[in-house]
C-alpha cells in the first residue's frame, strides 16, 4: 500500500462569475490530508477566484479562501506547490463538501452596493449581479480547475 | 492582551530630491524600539517615472549607523524594484538600543545622473523625479 | 469542532486614487496567536505607493507608511511562504485588529519640499496626515469602514520656497507628475485589497 496519494477533483467553469458547488469522498486507505494544490489552465483565472471547503462539515478553508494562495507558477519546485495545512486534517473517507468561485469579474464580483470600504463577503449575492459583465483579465471560457488534495498515512 | 515584548516593523523613509546631492539621514528612533532584528531598504515611489523597465539592481547606496553612531551597519544596495512579487527578507540583524537614540547614516544616488537629470547649474530637468526610499527596521518593542 | 488554525479576512474596496480606509476587527475568540498577515490586491500597478498600517490592540505592527507592495505575495513562491510571518507571534484574545489601507501614499509626497534641498527623512507627521486608528469602543463591528480622501496633491502645497533654480515650478504637481512621454502605468478603480491574518492556537 502506497503512503501518499493526489486525489483530483476536476471541475469546469462555464462562464464568468460562476460558483460551482461539489462534494467528494477522501480516499478511505489515508489517514489525513496534508496539502492542497489547485490547477489552472489560465494565469488569469486565478485572480480573484475562490475555493473553500469543509470535510465532515467542518471548515477546512473559508469560501472566501483566495485560490491564488492555493496553486503556484512552474518557477515553483513541484514539491513545493502544495499549500500544506498547518496541522493534521484528519480525512479517513471524510465526505469534502467544496465551493469554487469565478473571479474574472473582480473586482466588480464584489460590489455589495458601496463605493468603497470594508465589504462583508457574507452579503454578496453571487448570484444576482445584473450588469456586471466585465471580464478585465480576459479570461477563456469554458476552462477545467483541477483541485488536487494530498493525502497520506505518514507522519 | 500583548506580551512585554513584540514585533513590530518600523519604516524610515527619505525623499531624494536631486541627483547628485547626498542625503543625510538623521532621525531619532522611538524609545519603546529595544533591538533591531532585521534591515532591509526599498525603493517605494518615484523612479517608476524615470526608469524604461521594472527592475533595477542598484539606483544608489545606504550607509547606516546605531546607537548615535556608534554602531556602522554597513552599506546596503538599494535596488528599484516594481515588479509584483515580494520577498519578507530583511537582512539580519541584532542590534540592541540605546532608548531615543539616533539612526544615522547617507544615501547616495547612482541612477539618473547625468546633465540630462541635472543641469551644470544645479537645477534639475523635467526628466528628473523626486524618489523616496524607505529603511525598514523589523525590531522588537516594549510598548 | 474547529481546526487549530484560521485564516481570517478583511476585504477592502478601493474606489479612487488616494482613498484611504479603516477597518476593525476582533480576532476569531478561538485563536490565541496571531502568526502572519498578508495581503493581496486587484491590480498589481496599485500595488506601488500605497500603504497599510496594521494595529492589535491598539499597538502598532505595521506603521501606516509600511508599503503595500512588501505585504503582497507571488505565486513564483511556494504558497506556505506567501506571508508576513511574524517572528514572535503576537498574543490575541479577541483582540481588536485595525488596519487602514492608503492608495498612492508615498506618490502624494514626492513633490513635498519641506526638506532640505537635497532630501531628507520624511517627518511621520507627513505620512500619517491625520489620527486615523479610531479608539474607544464605538467601533467594534466587522463591517465599520471609515473611508475618506487625502486632500489632493497640488501646487498651492509645493510652493516654491527660497526662489531660485531648484524650487520645482510649473503647473500643478511639477515634481510629483510623471515626466512628459513616460506615463505611469494605469490603476484601475475600484479595485479591491484582501488582507489575510493567519491565526492559531498555539
Amino acid at each position: 500500500m502506497k503512503n501518499n496519494k493526489f486525489q483530483r477533483i476536476r471541475l469546469r467553469v462555464s462562464s464568468a462569475g460562476e460558483t460551482l458547488r461539489f462534494n467528494a469522498v477522501c480516499d478511505k486507505g489515508f489517514r489525513t490530508i496534508k496539502g492542497i494544490y489547485v490547477s489552472l489552465p489560465q494565469d488569469k483565472a486565478v485572480q480573484g477566484a475562490t475555493l473553500g471547503f469543509r470535510l465532515n462539515n467542518v471548515e477546512v478553508l473559508d469560501d472566501g479562501h483566495e485560490v491564488k494562495n492555493l496553486t503556484a507558477t512552474n518557477s515553483v519546485a513541484p514539491n513545493n506547490k502544495f499549500f500544506l495545512f498547518p496541522e493534521k486534517i484528519e480525512a479517513a473517507g471524510g465526505s469534502i463538501e467544496g465551493r469554487y468561485t469565478d473571479g474574472s469579474k473582480y473586482p466588480l464580483l464584489v460590489d455589495n452596493g458601496e463605493d468603497s470600504g470594508v465589504y462583508d463577503p457574507g452579503k454578496v449575492d453571487f448570484k444576482n449581479l445584473a450588469g456586471y459583465t466585465t471580464n478585465p483579465f480576459g479570461v477563456v471560457f469554458p476552462y477545467d480547475v483541477i483541485v488536487n488534495i494530498w493525502l497520506t498515512n505518514e507522519g | 492582551m500583548m506580551s512585554t515584548t513584540r514585533i513590530i516593523y518600523h519604516p524610515v523613509p527619505f525623499i531624494i530630491r536631486q541627483p547628485l546631492t547626498p542625503v543625510t539621514i538623521n532621525t531619532v528612533l522611538p524609545g519603546h524600539i529595544r533591538k533591531v532584528i532585521g534591515i532591509k531598504a526599498v525603493h517605494s515611489a518615484g523612479v517608476q517615472f524615470m526608469a524604461t523597465g521594472n527592475y533595477l539592481p542598484v539606483i544608489g547606496y545606504l550607509s547606516l549607523e546605531f546607537n548615535n553612531k556608534r554602531y556602522h551597519f554597513g552599506h546596503l544596495d538599494v535596488p528599484f524594484d516594481n515588479r509584483a512579487e515580494a520577498s519578507d527578507a530583511f537582512l539580519d540583524a541584532a542590534i540592541d538600543l540605546a532608548p531615543g537614540s539616533l539612526l544615522t547614516g547617507n544615501y547616495e544616488n547612482k541612477v539618473f545622473t547625468g546633465t540630462d537629470y541635472q543641469k551644470t547649474d544645479g537645477t534639475v530637468t523635467g526628466k528628473w523625479s523626486n524618489y523616496i526610499v524607505t529603511i525598514y527596521l523589523k525590531a522588537l518593542s516594549d510598548d | 469542532m474547529i481546526h487549530g488554525y484560521r485564516f481570517q479576512k478583511v476585504s477592502l474596496r478601493i474606489s479612487q486614487s488616494g482613498q484611504r480606509v479603516y477597518f476593525n476587527t476582533e480576532s476569531h475568540k478561538d485563536f490565541s496567536v496571531l502568526k502572519g498577515i498578508a495581503l493581496s490586491v486587484g491590480y498589481e500597478n496599485a500595488l506601488f505607493g500605497s500603504t497599510f498600517g496594521f494595529r492589535v490592540d491598539e499597538k502598532k505592527v505595521l506603521d501606516e507608511s509600511h508599503e503595500a507592495h512588501l505585504l503582497v505575495f507571488g505565486n513564483d513562491i511556494a504558497p506556505n511562504e506567501r506571508m508576513l510571518f511574524f517572528e514572535t507571534p503576537i498574543p490575541i484574545h479577541s483582540s481588536k485588529l485595525e488596519g487602514i489601507y492608503t492608495d498612492s501614499a508615498l506618490q502624494s509626497l514626492l513633490g513635498n519640499i519641506s526638506y532640505s534641498p537635497g532630501g531628507g527623512v520624511i517627518a511621520q507627521t507627513d505620512v500619517n496626515v491625520k489620527k486615523t486608528y479610531v479608539s474607544g469602543k464605538d467601533i467594534v463591528s466587522y463591517s465599520n469602514a471609515v473611508v475618506d480622501v487625502l486632500p489632493a496633491y497640488n501646487a498651492s502645497n509645493v510652493a516654491v520656497v527660497g526662489g531660485g533654480g531648484t524650487a520645482m515650478s510649473g503647473a500643478g504637481a511639477t515634481a510629483a507628475a510623471p515626466p512628459p512621454g513616460t506615463p505611469p502605468p494605469p490603476v484601475y478603480y475600484p479595485y479591491d485589497v484582501k488582507i489575510t491574518m493567519f491565526l492559531s492556537k498555539q
